[in-house]
C-alpha cells in the first residue's frame, strides 16, 4: 500500500482562446513510497505544480487515478477529501500561506483543531514541534512580525501537525535567500526524517532534489526517473 | 463546537475595523426601530390614558341609580353630567363638551395627566364656574378670573337654547390639544340645572387592572337597566386608529428589517469576498465547507446580535429621555404637532420590540445563512489559480 499512487495520470487545460486542449501531463505514473522521499524536478512551466496539486488532492486529473492509501481520491466528496488531506497529507509551499492574523502558535495547532483535538493536545504538539525548528520564542508572534525563514520553519510545523503519511513541499526555499535556503532545508529533511514520513518535493533546484531518495524529471509531459 | 471553528470565529469577530463598522451599522438601524417603537406605544397610551382619565373611564353607565357592579377592580367611581355648549369670546367662539363633575373629581389619578391650576378662592364672583384647557382660553382670549358667556345646548326635545355666564374658575392643560380643544368641566350639581336628560348622567368608573380584557369583563358584569359602555366603544375610531396604527408601525418596522437584512447579508458577502484566501487556506488543511460556513456564521452573527443589542440598549435609553427634546417640540408652533400628544411617560413595550428583534434575529440568519452558501465555491486551488 502507498500512501500516494497515481496511476495514467493525464491533466490538460482548455486553450486560452477556447480551441484545443493544452496538454500538461500525460499518461504518469507514480508511487511513493512509506517513509521516503521523492523530488520531482523539472523547468519551471513544465508542470510540477500541477502535479503535487493533482497527488494532493488539490486538483483532479482529466483522466487517471489518484489514490492515497488505496483510495480512490476522484470518487470521494469535498468533505471526505478535505478529512483526507487533513489526516494524511501536509502542505509547504513558496509562499508559506500562513494565516496573517493568527500567531505562530495558532498556525501551527489548526490543522489539529480542524481534525477535532483538544486544545491542550493540539498546543503540546504544535510546541513540540516549533521548539524542534528552533522557534520557542516566536510562538506569540504573527506572520508579519517573523521573518522568511521563520515563517517557512512555521509552514512546515503545521504541515507535519497531524503525523501526516504525506508532506508534499512545492518550492519550499524558492523564496528564500541561499542560507535561510539551506537551513530550512535541512530542517526540513531532518524533521520529515525524524518523524519518517513520506516527502514529495517539487523543486527545480537539482542540489535540493538529490537529497532525497529517489529524483524523478517531468519533462514533455512524462515522468523518468534520474535517481533510486 | 469545533475548536478550529471557535478559534477562527473569535479571530473574525476581534478583526479590527470590519466587523466592527458592520456592528455600528447594525446597532444604527436597530436604535432608530427601538425608539420609534418606544414614542409610538408610549404616545398611544398616553393618548389613551388622556381619553380615559379625563374624558370617559374606562367603563361608562347611563343612569346608574340601580347599576350593581364588582367592587374589587375599582379605581374610583364619578357621576359626571355631560352636555354641549357654545363659548362666546370677545373675537371668537367655541363648541365645547361641558362635563359636570364633583370637587374630588380631579383625583390624583386623573392630576397625572392633567396640570390643573384653580382660581385662587379671594378672586372668585357669585358666578357658577368653568375650567377651561389653556388652548380653549387662549382662542377665546380669556383667562381665569375672566367672565364668559355660554349658550347651552338642551339635552331634550322640550328644552331651549339658554345663556349662561360663568367665570373661568381654573385653567388645565392635557397636553393632547384633541381633548383639550372641546372639553370644559363645570359643576356637578349646576351641570344638573342645565341637562335634565337621563342619558346626560353618567357614572365614570376606573379600574386598577385596566387591561382590554379586564375592561371588557368588568363591563360585561355590570348589571343595570342603563346603558353600560367601554371607552373602546365610546370611542370607536380613536380606539380601532390606535390598534390600527400600532399594527401598521409593527408591520413598517418589519419591513425596514427585511430591508435591513439585505445589508447584512451583503456584509456577510463582503466578508466572505474579503477572507477567501484565508478559507483556502483552512481548506488546504483539511476544514470541510461545513466548518468554513459554520465559523463564518458564527462571527458574522455574532457581530449581527452585538450591534443589535448595542442598538436596543442605545434606543430603549435614548427612547425614555425623550421627554426634553418632545417637550420642546411641543413648544414649537407646527401645526401638525397638534394631532401628536407630547408630554407622556415613556413606556418600553418589551413585546413588540421583542417581536420586531425577533424577525430581525430570524431573518439576519437566514440571510447569512443564504449568503454562506458560495464558500462551497472556494477551493484550495483558489490559492493557485486565483480563480
Amino acid at each position: 500500500m502507498y500512501p500516494i499512487e497515481l496511476k495514467q495520470v493525464t491533466k490538460s487545460f482548455k486553450n486560452a482562446s477556447g480551441e484545443g486542449d493544452l496538454l500538461i501531463l500525460n499518461s504518469i505514473d507514480l508511487c511513493l513510497l512509506p517513509g521516503k522521499s521523492t523530488a520531482i524536478i523539472g523547468k519551471s512551466g513544465t508542470g510540477k505544480s500541477t502535479l503535487l496539486q493533482i497527488a494532493g488532492g488539490l486538483d483532479a486529473p482529466t483522466s487517471g487515478t489518484v489514490l492515497c492509501n488505496e483510495t480512490d481520491l476522484g470518487s470521494l466528496s469535498d468533505s471526505k477529501k478535505s478529512l483526507i488531506r487533513n489526516r494524511n497529507m501536509g502542505f509547504v509551499f513558496q509562499n508559506n500561506m500562513l494565516l496573517e492574523d493568527f500567531t505562530a502558535l495558532e498556525n501551527v495547532m489548526i490543522p489539529a483543531m480542524i481534525g477535532g483535538s483538544s486544545k491542550k493536545q493540539c498546543a503540546d504538539r504544535a510546541l513540540q514541534l516549533l521548539d524542534k525548528l528552533g522557534l520557542s520564542d516566536r510562538l506569540d508572534h504573527l506572520p508579519g512580525q517573523l521573518s522568511g525563514g521563520e515563517k517557512q520553519r512555521v509552514a512546515i510545523c503545521r504541515a507535519l501537525m497531524n503525523n501526516p503519511d504525506v508532506v508534499f513541499a512545492d518550492e519550499p526555499t524558492g523564496s528564500l535567500d541561499e542560507e535561510n535556503a539551506r537551513e530550512v532545508e535541512n530542517m526540513l529533511f531532518d524533521i520529515v526524517s525524524s518523524e519518517k514520513r513520506t516527502l514529495l518535493l517539487v523543486t527545480h533546484n537539482i542540489d535540493f532534489a538529490n537529497r532525497c531518495d529517489m529524483v524523478y524529471r517531468l519533462r514533455n509531459r512524462t515522468l523518468t526517473l534520474e535517481k533510486s | 463546537m469545533n475548536p478550529f471553528v471557535s478559534l477562527w470565529s473569535r479571530k473574525r469577530i476581534l478583526r479590527k475595523g470590519r466587523l466592527t463598522g458592520c456592528m455600528v451599522l447594525i446597532s444604527l438601524v436597530t436604535a432608530p426601530l427601538v425608539i420609534a417603537l418606544i414614542f409610538s406605544r408610549s404616545m398611544m397610551l398616553g393618548i389613551a390614558d388622556r381619553f380615559i382619565y379625563l374624558s370617559d373611564g374606562h367603563v361608562q353607565i347611563s343612569d346608574s341609580s340601580h347599576a350593581e357592579y364588582p367592587a374589587d377592580n375599582i379605581l374610583s367611581i364619578d357621576e359626571t353630567v355631560t352636555g354641549y355648549a357654545l363659548m362666546y369670546g370677545a373675537q371668537s367662539t367655541s363648541s365645547v363638551s361641558l362635563k359636570g363633575v364633583k370637587e374630588n373629581y380631579f383625583n390624583e389619578g386623573r392630576l397625572r395627566y392633567m396640570d390643573l391650576e384653580f382660581l385662587p378662592e379671594d378672586n372668585r364672583s357669585s358666578l357658577n364656574r368653568i375650567i377651561l384647557s389653556s388652548h380653549t382660553a387662549e382662542k377665546l382670549n380669556v383667562k381665569s378670573g375672566d367672565r364668559v358667556a355660554l349658550m347651552v345646548v338642551p339635552d331634550t326635545d322640550q328644552g331651549v337654547l339658554r345663556p349662561v355666564m360663568l367665570q373661568v374658575g381654573g385653567v388645565y392643560s392635557s397636553g393632547y390639544e384633541q381633548i383639550d380643544s372641546n372639553l370644559a368641566f363645570i359643576d356637578y350639581d349646576y351641570a344638573l340645572k342645565l341637562f335634565f336628560s337621563d342619558e346626560s348622567r353618567v357614572t365614570e368608573i376606573l379600574l386598577k387592572d385596566s387591561s382590554d380584557k379586564e375592561v371588557l369583563s368588568f363591563a360585561s358584569s355590570v348589571s343595570t337597566d342603563g346603558i353600560v359602555n367601554t371607552w373602546q366603544n365610546k370611542n370607536y375610531a380613536v380606539y380601532s386608529n390606535f390598534v390600527n396604527s400600532r399594527q401598521m408601525i409593527i408591520l413598517i418596522l418589519l419591513i425596514i428589517v427585511f430591508i435591513a437584512s439585505f445589508f447584512t447579508a451583503s456584509a456577510a458577502n463582503q466578508i466572505i469576498e474579503d477572507d477567501i484566501p484565508e478559507i483556502a487556506v483552512s481548506k488546504l488543511m483539511g476544514a470541510s465547507d461545513a466548518m468554513t460556513r459554520q465559523s463564518a456564521f458564527i462571527s458574522i452573527y455574532t457581530v449581527t446580535l452585538t450591534g443589535m443589542l448595542i442598538g436596543l440598549a442605545v434606543g430603549i435609553l435614548t427612547g425614555l429621555n425623550l421627554s426634553p427634546v418632545l417637550k420642546l417640540l411641543s413648544k414649537s408652533e407646527l401645526v401638525n404637532l397638534s394631532y401628536y400628544l407630547m408630554d407622556f411617560t415613556p413606556v418600553v413595550p418589551w413585546g413588540d420590540i421583542a417581536l420586531v428583534l425577533a424577525v430581525m434575529t430570524l431573518v439576519s440568519a437566514l440571510s447569512i445563512f443564504i449568503s454562506l452558501r458560495h464558500t462551497r465555491r472556494i477551493t484550495p486551488m483558489r490559492l493557485f489559480t486565483g480563480l
